[in-house]
């Protein structure tokens, strides 16, 4: 499995920190509509109106779904300290996890979530998968590092 | 499948950590080898007997289960 491709073990800092930063800041805008007016934009070749794209939009909501969405990445993909085939084993089934659980939740925001309510379910759900991932997969080799210390001891 | 590597690695004095840097993966990779939690590679395995100087079939060995297909 030498062709799965790994960010750099520094990538996980680097994903923490934004997920830190830009999680709180993408929920605070979800609920209670916070925007940095610095980067409100003026975009004056659109038409503006119903259904077309706005002629001043403030990118805050972008800034914050993709700071978010980067640093959820970079925590999933960035290498272990020590990666090998049984890391990528499990890396493999956590994903398998994340993906049941992930069609789980589609299921029932699809199913017992209407309009804005459903909108605000699928903005969690596009976070989710990595959620599961690294939720998963850190649990299975917590455990894994305490019963292999554990015995290291005992023997 | 079960396998002999603790009790092999064990009479030869050699430790999980040892091992595991001897073949290239984590001392995690050769407990989960040993509790039977994960089936290594064929490279992996090849590996192990190499260090612990023994036959692939002297230490790993396939159960009745293994031949039943998912």
């Amino acid at each position: 499995m030498k062709n799965i491709y790994l960010l750099p073990n520094s990538y996980h800092l680097i994903g923490w920190i934004l997920v830190v930063i830009f999680i709180p800041l993408g929920i605070s805008h979800l609920f209670w509509n916070f925007e940095f007016s610095f980067l409100e934009v003026k975009f004056p070749w659109r038409e503006g109106g119903f259904l077309n794209p706005p002629k001043v939009e403030n990118l805050s909501n972008e800034l914050f779904a993709l700071g978010s969405l980067f640093g959820l990445v970079f925590i999933s993909l960035a290498r272990l300290t020590e990666e090998d085939e049984f890391t990528k084993t499990v890396r493999l089934k956590s994903w398998h996890f994340s993906m049941l659980l992930y069609s789980a939740c589609l299921i029932i925001a699809i199913v017992f979530f209407y309009q804005f309510a459903f909108v605000y379910a699928l903005v969690f759900c596009i976070y989710l998968p990595f959620v599961f991932f690294y939720v998963r997969f850190k649990l299975y080799m917590s455990r894994l590092n305490k019963a292999a210390s554990a015995e290291q001891i005992n023997e | 499948m079960k396998n002999k590597v603790k009790i092999t690695r064990l009479t030869q004095n050699i430790s999980q950590t040892e091992l595991a840097e001897k073949t290239g993966v984590s001392r995690q990779t050769i407990y989960s080898v040993e509790q039977g939690r994960y089936v290594p590679s064929t490279v992996l395995a090849l590996k192990i007997c190499s260090v612990l100087d023994k036959r692939v079939e002297d230490i790993f060995e396939l159960e009745p289960g293994d031949w039943e297909t998912e």
